[in-house]
């Protein structure tokens, strides 16, 4: 290896090893497997954690099945995969049941189209036991209905799978702070603002600045990983590279958060275009999803629109009447970096993701990770820091599928919480399923501090205690950081009743003045409503009238001076 | 004459009360809590930041706020602490509220009870840092004080444990809790908690010599269930109050009918609209599965009326079908009303007329539905005479 690698073009000897620009689940699934491997890095984030696609996806583990007819391989490796996050994060996962129903004309499609299902199933049975998965079920008319009784009636049958949730944003946090614990720097709310390049074209280093101080500064180390999803073009460009090189065809996905558990299984339904969507039960809620439409607005604010919002509602009420009952709480958006392919349709790719080495656009030493879903991102960070260990000449065994994420060594009982903290059944259980084994240390504050064991949103629910070991170990500086954590705001009442009180908090902890903590909780409460506005239904607009009618009797609309 | 008030929040019981003065018992229908059970206790003519000024209250208004009894309505504009830390100015207040004018320059305790939804440690702070305790030299700190009886007052509602204040026993509790306190404060300040039908802190402040009062109420609060006990009371004294929900208001050949959900239908001679806006359900979103994206807003009842949004009339449903909240912003929930001409009367009904939060595009603050009751009471009233029905 060149001796001009090991320092950057003023002599200096380089930071670190790898940066990764990007803290979605590609970013934090790298950077915690090149810190696995001993390697030193350095992840610049410029909004948060999971800001981006990874925490505004449906969350699945998916075992791959539409693989099955033409690459069974990949469903094969997806498989293990998810086998491997249930091994490594047993707390974060949850059993999704899906329940498709199959609705044709005429008795002789329906059977045909249940037996076809019922024969693909099969095939993906095989694959099961990777996953600690269950077999499909094929369900007569009468079956299915006693199962899900609130499915619009006239199913001819149906078919049960498996598959297992995960809430995406904490997967990407549990991802970052083992990173930070294994020696890497994690920078949130830092922006990359240029990718350094030596005269020959080599990459060396990223300029930041703090997005929070204002700080400007420069880490430099031999690879430099590009992994901002959607962002990708615009990083890319940053270090003086052709959009072109990284490109991606923008999928924008919204789902809808219900403010009640309608079913007790994941529902698929057809969509007016032929799509498949579903409404999925998560906790006490329901969610819907979700659409894929070329997006090119800005990433930085991404919100559903009301045409989105009803193509949802109208596909899901076809076979699900109750849903126009409830109440749409939220909605959120992500967009999707899905690989750039001019004509096939995504669904006919079997890769889904790839790695560009920019080597061949002179730029040597960076990479590009394109591409990429929820459910295989640990395959493809592996992938990644396969090939830079390679060039870096680290022989160091892989143990991100085996080595425990934070949390996930040992399962408690959440009952354990309750009997040892007087936490509520549901504080505890939340409370576990978020953080695992680690929730015992959010324990310990409230032993050390009982006042900590207050409950401030009571939706979730969420504890101080809660809030304040986020802001001290997982990189939260502000009540959006928080609430993306602890789901703190995001249940039936909007924030209205808990985020000024988390403001008051953070900047408590932080050391900020208590107006500095009011106008972030105003700004999330801001952003929140943006996001709910094209969701607001009849039963909504109630609520919606009477939280701003509150905010502005708490706050006024603006500053005491006419 | 004969004068139906639809509606029994702010605005239509001031319009009752104003009735009342006038001579006429009416007919007050009211379905279910509206708007006004949800205030924060805090008065106001307009969003509170721009009526720092004085306004005179009417001659009317004032005595309105003297029969309901549980309002102070001073010569002048007053400040009251809120429930999240703000110290914000207000034209009035419950009078449970804490009047922090008269603190100026004080020692505040902020009352330090292990309730899941106060943390006095940093309302304290809060306070302090605010600009107008600064400049008034107004000091909060937190007091220690147990007041709480049984470990589940922890966590229930604000108003369960103000409604608890009301036992015999709890004065006496309360007052030894605070005189157990090394603290001697100037002025106690308490969350939303002193009693639902007793004057807890006009109680306490006459035993201990110095100033006790709340905080302002999170919607749904102590300071709204005053408010409706207050109401039943004056309503009960003035007026013919019937339970039901309106289904319908229409004109007949002796002026108006009003049919509510049991069917019956009553006849007068002109009629107060104080149904309140969305936050009440007086008006109400619709959404149509059937037509894409199809919603809008009507009315909660069938009445001869049109609504308003941005100076604009929505004309029924199908105008509207397409409302989008993205692009219209969800202040339109606040601004969507009945239209009314220059006299308060609904459009092209000359015997409707509307009051507070039913308006379309007028300020949502109790004062200003209070006011708004008593014009539309005068009004009707004229209206009545003029008919020569006597």
């Amino acid at each position: 290896m060149a001796r001009d690698l090991e320092q950057d073009p003023s002599g200096r000897a380089l930071d670190c090893e790898v940066i990764v620009i990007g803290g979605g689940v590609n970013g934090v699934g790298v950077a915690r497997d090149a810190s696995l491997r001993g390697l030193k890095v350095a992840l610049f984030e410029r909004n948060d954690i999971a800001f981006g696609a990874s925490g505004n996806s449906s969350g699945m583990i998916h075992g791959g099945p539409r693989y099955l007819t033409y690459d069974p391989a990949v469903t094969h490796s997806s498989c293990l995969d998810s086998g491997h996050i249930q091994r490594i994060a047993p707390h974060l996962l949850f059993r999704i049941p899906f329940l498709m129903p199959i609705f044709k004309s005429g008795a002789l499609m329906s059977k045909v189209a249940l037996t076809g299902f019922d024969a693909f199933f099969d095939l993906y049975d095989a694959y099961q036991p990777l996953k600690a998965g269950k077999s499909h079920v094929r369900l007569s008319a009468d079956e299915i209905q006693a199962l899900e009784p609130g499915l619009i009636g006239g199913a001819a049958g149906g078919v049960t799978f498996d598959e297992w949730g995960i809430d995406g944003a904490r997967l990407c946090i549990g991802n970052a702070v083992d990173a930070r614990e294994r020696g890497a720097e994690i920078r949130v709310h830092a922006t990359v603002i240029e990718i350094l390049r030596r005269e020959d074209g080599r990459v060396y280093g990223v300029r930041f600045r703090d997005r929070v101080s204002g700080e400007v500064g420069v880490r430099t180390a031999r690879v430099v990983v590009n992994a901002t999803g959607a962002w990708a073009p615009i990083t890319a460009s940053l270090g003086g590279l052709a959009r072109t090189t990284t490109r991606i065809r923008p999928g924008k996905g919204i789902h809808i958060f219900l403010d009640r558990r309608l079913t007790n299984y994941a529902v698929v339904a057809n969509a007016i275009d032929g799509r498949q969507v579903f409404l999925l039960p998560w906790q006490n809620m329901s969610v819907l999803g979700t659409t894929d439409d070329d997006y090119y607005g800005d990433l930085d604010r991404v919100v559903a629109t009301s045409d989105e919002v009803s193509y949802l509602f109208q596909a899901v009420e076809h076979v699900f009447p109750a849903v126009r009952n409830a109440r749409a709480i939220g909605t959120w958006g992500g967009v999707r970096p899905t690989l750039y392919a001019w004509g096939p349709n995504e669904d006919q790719l079997s890769r889904e993701h790839q790695i560009v080495d920019h080597a061949e656009h002179g730029a040597d030493g960076l990479y590009s990770m394109i591409g990429g879903k929820l459910a295989s991102y640990r395959l493809f960070a592996e992938e990644m820091t396969d090939l830079i260990a390679k060039r870096l000449h680290n022989s160091a065994a892989r143990r991100s599928h085996i080595a425990p994420l934070p949390g996930g060594d040992e399962q408690i009982d959440p009952m354990q919480l309750v009997v040892r903290g007087g936490m509520e059944a549901v504080t505890a259980t939340r409370l576990e399923y978020r953080h695992g084994s680690r929730s015992l240390r959010v324990l310990e504050r409230m032993q050390r501090n009982p006042r900590e064991a207050a409950v401030v949103c009571s939706c979730e629910p969420v504890t101080e205690a809660e809030i304040r070991y986020v802001i001290e170990h997982e990189f939260a500086d502000d009540v959006d950081d928080v609430s993306r954590r602890t789901r703190l705001g995001l249940g039936a009442c909007g924030g209205m009743r808990c985020a000024l009180r988390c403001g008051r908090i953070v900047a408590d902890a932080t050391e900020r003045s208590p107006e500095a903590g009011q106008r972030m909780a105003i700004e999330f409460l801001a952003h929140a409503a943006r996001r709910r506005a094209a969701a607001v239904g009849p039963a909504q607009a109630r609520q919606e009238a009477l939280a701003l009618s509150a905010l502005r009797a708490e706050i006024g609309s603006g500053s005491e001076e006419p | 004459m004969s004068i139906a008030v639809i509606g029994a929040g702010i605005a239509g019981l001031a319009a009752a009360h104003q009735l009342a003065e006038l001579g006429e018992r009416v007919t007050v229908f009211h379905g279910a809590a509206g708007a006004s059970a949800l205030y924060s206790g805090a008065l106001d003519f307009d969003a509170w930041d721009r009526t720092h000024e004085l306004i005179a209250p009417s001659a009317e208004l004032a005595r309105f706020v003297a029969a309901l009894g549980i309002w102070e309505l001073g010569s002048s504009a007053t400040r009251v602490a809120t429930l999240e830390g703000n110290l914000r100015p207000a034209r009035g207040r419950d009078r449970a509220l804490l009047d922090l004018e008269a603190c100026a320059g004080k020692r505040v305790a902020v009352v330090d009870v292990e309730r899941d939804d106060w943390d006095a440690r940093l309302l304290a702070r809060s306070f302090a840092e605010h600009a107008w305790a600064k400049q008034s030299g107004t000091q909060f700190q937190p007091v220690r004080v147990r007041a709480l009886q049984k470990g589940f007052e922890r966590r229930i509602s604000p108003y369960d444990f103000a409604a608890a204040q009301d036992a015999p026993a709890r004065l006496s509790f309360l007052l030894e809790a605070l005189q157990q306190s090394e603290a001697k404060p100037d002025a106690w300040l308490f969350g939303p908690w002193l009693g639902i039908e007793r004057a807890l802190s006009v109680e306490l402040a006459a035993s201990l010599q110095a100033l006790v009062g709340e905080t302002t109420s999170a919607p749904g609060g102590t300071a709204g269930a005053r408010f409706e006990r207050a109401r039943d009371r004056l309503l009960g004294e003035i007026a013919d109050l019937k339970r039901v929900v309106v289904a319908r208001v229409e004109a007949s050949a002796s002026g108006y009918r009003v049919e509510s959900e049991d069917s019956e239908a009553r006849e007068f001679d002109a009629v107060v609209l104080a149904t309140g806006g969305v936050a009440a359900g007086g008006v109400a979103l619709e959404r149509s599965f059937e037509r894409r994206g199809g919603s809008g807003f009507r009315l909660s009842f069938a009445a001869p009326v049109a609504l308003e949004l941005g100076g604009e009339i929505v004309e029924g449903f199908s105008s509207l079908a397409n409302l989008d909240f993205v692009e219209r912003g969800l202040d339109a929930l606040l601004e969507v009303g009945i239209a009314v001409d220059e006299r308060g009367a609904a459009r092209g009904n000359t015997g409707l007329f509307v009051a507070g939060d039913a308006m379309a595009g007028r300020a949502r603050a109790a004062l200003a539905a209070a006011q708004s009751g008593i014009a539309a009471a005068r009004r009707a009233f004229e209206f009545a005479r003029s008919q020569g029905r006597a």
